[in-house]
């Protein structure tokens, strides 16, 4: 068996729970080429599932980090909401660098029942503590000392985000349907 | 009697305050009741006969008001409140152009009907370029009022609205301003243009190549308006509403997840696991011995000892050396003298694997009865008195 001359780079940032970006050209592009060997690698493996999105892989098993997902959502809501507020297209604005302490006070400006959440769960008060978490991960980059910008992985939880509108508008039509036919 | 229109404008200039007012009513509700007009002029002290006089206002069937088109057109156009058009409605010049140039092309005698047809074309296009541009206009200002929010509507009635100018608005008027699709209207303009060309140039009648130059200079223009307004809409004004649609589905996604974190089940992030091909707990071990090792405990060293190899019963060798042996007549002296001869220790553990060989099937036993016929040996400190037993060749080695 041959295998790639980055494959162990590869294996190991994926098992760090990293997402391979098509930044990284070198790891993307082995990733792009073999990808059938690779999800037969991860699932034969590890039982991982290996996936593929237009600008990133990424592994998903079968246990999840619910914890930092749920964060990640949380603090997405909070500052894209806050920035929306502030007439900013925040889909394309948070793909900009952004300085730590412009988000640190987008969240502390929002509201008491957001902000409590965001100190509940430990994003508020040290964001930067946070970010680098986020950093480790690839969603976010910084930039520089103080300033950070999302990857593309951030996508994944706008999807996210859209369906679960999209679902809770169905339901809606769904219980509407059902009350008109009562 | 013809009024003086400085006067009317006049008029306007000195109440355009209630003018405002009347326009607003007739935007929402499409007509003025008298009450509400009533109470207009009096509160600004207008003569209400004056609205009627000027021909600003016209009454209804039912003793209301309404406002006359023109004057419509006009305030629309001076206040920027363009009443957005249904794309259906622009529809009507596709009929009206497509008549009136197949009637140029058919008329060849009537010089004057054909300046007629040729105005009436420059006023078609004129007014469907005017509705475009009205349209794409209101459009540009409510998708920015629909960005900054103005009327606080909810993130899901922004995507309501948004979807609803998207599916009503744009696509259509797209169709109507995209040469290739079969619903433009500009691919007509652009027929009437090529003809107007043709006739500019090659038309007996010098006269009239003079109008169709004006009809084909009039049409280009039109054209690159046209194709400016398409421009303006596919690559800004829908994108625009696109992101504004997208950006509050998201919107709305999050405050709905919001609501209740726990509830919702969030996307599958990977979960780091320390791998170790030992054992799962093996960083645990590591840890434990770690740990071990910075609280150190006295050590105590003992002497060194050769290494004995543990007996080993070999019950064939032991079985032979019986075999030759016999008959013997006292078998547990035969025991002790063996192990002496080959040099072993007696224990209990090789005095009792070697007594096992009495119930060889190749031997027989017999034992001497009373005490008398007792003999004692030593094992391990413990001095025995066992019966004397004799053993002679068995049934299967006597066959």
């Amino acid at each position: 068996m041959e295998y790639p001359a980055n494959h162990k780079q590869i294996v190991k940032e994926l098992l760090d729970g990293k997402f391979i970006l098509n930044t990284n050209v070198s790891l993307f592009k082995t990733l792009d080429e073999n990808i059938d060997d690779y999800k037969s690698f991860f699932d034969s493996s590890f039982g991982y599932e290996l996936v593929k999105k237009s600008e990133f892989f990424y592994l998903v098993s079968d246990e999840s980090n619910e914890t930092l997902s749920r964060n990640i959502i949380i603090f997405l809501a909070v500052l894209c909401y806050e920035l929306d507020q502030d007439q900013k297209n925040f889909r394309e604005q948070i793909r900009y660098p952004l300085s730590v302490y412009d988000i640190e006070n987008y969240l502390m400006r929002t509201n008491t029942a957001y902000s409590e959440i965001l100190r509940e769960i430990k994003i508020m008060p040290d964001v930067e503590k946070f970010l680098k978490q986020l950093a480790k991960r690839n969603i976010v980059e910084f930039v520089s000392e103080k300033q950070i910008k999302f990857t593309p992985v951030v996508e994944l939880f706008f999807d996210y985000a859209k369906e679960l509108a999209e679902k809770k508008s169905e339901d809606l039509a769904l219980q509407l349907s059902d009350n008109d036919n009562k | 009697m013809r009024i003086d229109p400085r006067e009317i404008l006049r008029f306007i200039e000195r109440n355009f305050e209630a003018v405002r007012q009347i326009f607003q009513l007739q935007k929402d509700d499409s007509i003025i009741r008298f009450e509400t007009l009533y109470q207009i002029c009096n509160t600004n002290d207008i003569e209400l006969k004056k609205f009627l006089d000027y021909k600003i206002l016209k009454r209804t069937g039912n003793n209301d008001f309404q406002l006359t088109t023109y004057y419509q057109y006009f305030f629309e156009f001076i206040l920027r409140e363009f009443s957005l058009e249904l794309p259906a409605a622009i529809e009507k010049y596709r009929l009206s152009i497509t008549q009136i140039y197949n009637q140029l092309i058919d008329e060849h005698n009537n010089k004057n009907l054909i300046v007629t047809q040729i105005n009436n074309l420059i006023q078609q296009v004129k007014e469907f370029t005017e509705a475009i541009d009205n349209n794409i206009t209101r459009l540009d200002d409510d998708t920015k009022d629909l960005k900054a929010n103005i009327q606080k509507i909810s993130y899901v009635q922004k995507v309501e609205k948004a979807t609803e100018w998207i599916e009503y608005f744009i696509k259509p008027m797209n169709n109507i301003l995209d040469n290739n699709h079969p619903d433009s209207i500009t691919s007509i303009i652009a027929e009437v243009s090529n003809y107007a060309n043709r006739q500019r140039l090659f038309y007996p009648d010098v006269n009239l190549r003079i109008q169709f130059d004006k009809l084909y200079a009039h049409l280009e223009a039109a054209n690159k308006e046209l194709l400016t307004q398409l421009s303006y809409l596919v690559q800004t004004l829908l994108p625009l509403i696109h992101r504004i649609k997208t950006e509050s589905q998201i919107l709305s996604g999050f405050i709905e997840f919001m609501k209740n974190p726990l509830k919702h089940q969030p996307p599958a992030l990977f979960k780091i696991t320390d791998f170790n091909i030992y054992t799962r707990n093996a960083n645990l071990n590591a840890k434990e011995i770690f740990e071990h090792l910075t609280s150190p405990q006295p050590v105590y060293l003992d002497e060194m000892h050769d290494f004995v190899l543990p007996w080993r019963f070999e019950r064939e060798e032991y079985k032979q050396l019986l075999l030759k042996s016999l008959p013997v007549e006292n078998f547990c002296q035969w025991i002790v003298a063996t192990l002496n001869k080959k040099e072993e220790d007696i224990s209990w553990e090789k005095f009792m694997s070697i007594s096992t060989l009495l119930f060889e099937e190749d031997v027989l036993m017999e034992v001497q009865n009373g005490r008398s016929n007792d003999f004692n040996i030593t094992v391990e400190n413990f001095n025995l008195k066992v019966p004397i037993i004799k053993v002679n060749y068995g049934i299967s080695s006597q066959s």
